[in-house]
């Protein structure tokens, strides 16, 4: 029982020695080989106890670069649609009656059902 | 021999439990003060190098060749554990932060001053204590092995004691058995009218019921003066002791005198044959199972008892249980003695802290710089990907081009971390940095500075 107890008491009675601040850095190295940083009592919670942030850079890199090309693909697909929307223009322009009369009733209700 | 001296000098300082690198740096004073700590973890271990050995040996009846590695490895452990135990009784020497929620508010507490630590805290009791119980529990075969002649006459009184009430609790049955079978055995000398057989079987009988009435009440007796606390209770245990040792030795005689006798019992009834031959193995059995628990009290040296014994009965292993205990509290005060006397401790924490601070300065610098590497890679990526679809919507949408394309630039301008530091005293994280908001006065300033 001592020798399974005695590690656990030791290490409550030790204070930090300068091999804990020397493990932390090497800690903190490790996180950094993998894009992580944590930011020490960056922010303080409800009950104003101080956390750490964690920050997973590769993470929020990968994060930034999928809004950038929904952002991309965005204003392709608005350069589609009005594109799209001048060419009906033109046609209803042209002759009203030649257009309603292009539009098939089926292809109305297959729409309304795919909506449904 | 100069070199020798100075070699075991530094094994005494690593046995101190202190940086022996720091020692060394030391002045000859405080060289000296852990030496003499050293000197006496060193005998620590060789007295639990030979408590423990020595009690192997005693467990497994003389066998040194486990014995005395099951005690190098018994003192290394406590030694480990003493030296372990030993280090933690050093001040504390590095700012540590005591944080404490009040209103809703965190405040930082730094005890890092030498002369203001508390120094009998709860947890300092607890290490002496336990130092204690180590003291104690190798203090015990060393007891044994340098007073145990003076438990021999106490140890000599148990072990009759021991015996007496085995042997009457073991009698009882078997001369209730011999009861029982002699009744057929009487009823058949009563039909041969062999009077004289008929009457040694009786008187047999007889004794054997009254041993066990007269043994039963003298153990009675004796317990009862044992547990008594009156001056002369000696004489009257010895007395009742004597009686009853008799008893049991004329037991035995009557036994022994009457299987000779059953054997010369001739017959040719069989049943009778059968049970005078069922006393006889009877009685035999009883003799043997004396001769196996006088054998078994011979063969057992009683460790555990002589331990009692000493411990219950003799001042001098109380005052060398004292001695040890000193001794393994001896190097704590040594070591308070360094702390109050000589200013190594404040040395130690200026190397310790030396050391913290050039290696957090190094590990700054190659936090950014895999950062930077991590950097270059990500933004090596970000353009990879992203730039060929931004390129379609060049001539489709040039504004949004522009807007996004100049986004990106920004973000890839990013080419590390710096290390962000909440405290003032990274990496301790004590010392809250000040905030430059709300200004006070300049007078305030001044106080600041110069006050």
């Amino acid at each position: 029982m001592a020798i399974e107890l005695t590690p656990i008491f030791f290490k409550l009675m030790l204070t930090k020695t300068p091999y804990d601040y020397i493990a932390e850095n090497r800690d903190d190295l490790i996180r950094a080989e993998h894009g992580i940083e944590v930011k020490y009592d960056y922010y303080q919670d409800k009950q104003g106890v101080e956390r750490h942030l964690v920050v997973n850079h590769e993470a929020e890199r990968m994060i930034y670069e999928k809004i950038k090309t929904t952002e991309i693909q965005k204003t392709l697909t608005d350069y589609a649609i009005g594109k799209y929307l001048e060419r009906e223009q033109k046609k209803i322009d042209e002759n009203l009656d030649e257009y309603i009369k292009s539009i098939k009733p089926e292809d109305i209700n297959n729409n309304e059902e795919k909506e449904a | 021999m100069k070199k020798k001296k100075h070699r075991f000098k530094h094994w005494m300082h690593i046995l101190s439990g202190e940086d022996w690198y720091i020692i060394k740096q030391s002045s000859d004073k405080i060289q000296k003060s852990f030496f003499r700590i050293g000197l006496l973890v060193a005998v620590i271990f060789i007295g639990s190098l030979i408590s423990a050995s020595a009690f192997i040996d005693h467990i497994l009846e003389n066998e040194s060749w486990i014995s005395i590695p099951i005690g190098i490895l018994w003192a290394l452990i406590i030694t480990n554990l003493y030296i372990l135990l030993l280090y933690t009784i050093s001040p504390k020497l590095l700012p540590k932060a005591i944080k404490k929620l009040k209103h809703g508010k965190m405040s930082v507490e730094n005890d890092t001053d030498l002369k203001n630590q508390n120094e009998f805290s709860f947890s300092l009791i607890f290490r002496f204590l336990f130092i204690g119980i180590l003291a104690i529990i190798i203090a015990q075969p060393l007891n044994v092995l340098l007073l145990s002649k003076y438990a021999e006459r106490s140890l000599e009184n148990y072990k009759i004691e021991y015996r007496i009430k085995n042997i009457v609790a073991g009698d009882s049955g078997y001369i209730k058995n011999e009861m029982n079978d002699s009744a057929s055995i009487n009823n058949h000398f009563i039909l041969c009218n062999d009077s004289t057989n008929y009457n040694l079987l009786r008187n047999k009988v007889a004794y054997d019921s009254a041993f066990l009435v007269s043994s039963v009440s003298n153990l009675d007796s004796l317990k009862k003066w044992n547990d008594t606390s009156t001056t002369n209770k000696e004489t009257k245990i010895d007395s009742f002791r004597s009686v009853l040792n008799t008893l049991i030795n004329n037991e035995v005689t009557s036994d022994q005198k009457y299987i000779a006798i059953l054997d010369n019992i001739k017959t040719n009834d069989f049943k009778l044959e059968s049970n005078i031959l069922n006393i006889s193995e009877q009685l035999k059995d009883k003799i043997e199972s004396y001769n196996n628990l006088i054998f078994v009290l011979n063969k057992s040296d009683f460790y555990i008892k002589k331990i009692q014994i000493l411990i219950s009965e003799n001042p001098f292993a109380w005052l060398f249980m004292f001695f040890i205990i000193g001794l393994f509290w001896l190097p704590i005060y040594f070591k308070y003695r360094i702390r109050k006397q000589t200013d190594f401790y404040t040395k130690k924490k200026e190397i310790e802290q030396n050391k913290i601070d050039s290696e957090y300065k190094t590990f700054n610098n190659q936090f950014e710089l895999i950062f930077k590497q991590q950097y270059e890679k990500y933004n090596k990526g970000t353009l990879h990907k992203l730039l060929p679809i931004l390129n379609v919507i060049e001539k489709l949408n040039p504004d949004a081009y522009e807007e996004i394309k100049k986004n990106i630039g920004e973000e890839v301008l990013i080419d590390s971390v710096k290390k962000y530091e909440h405290w003032a005293d990274p990496p301790y994280r004590t010392k809250p940095k000040y905030k430059f908001e709300n200004l006070p006065t300049e007078e305030f300033f001044i106080n600041k500075l110069y006050k």
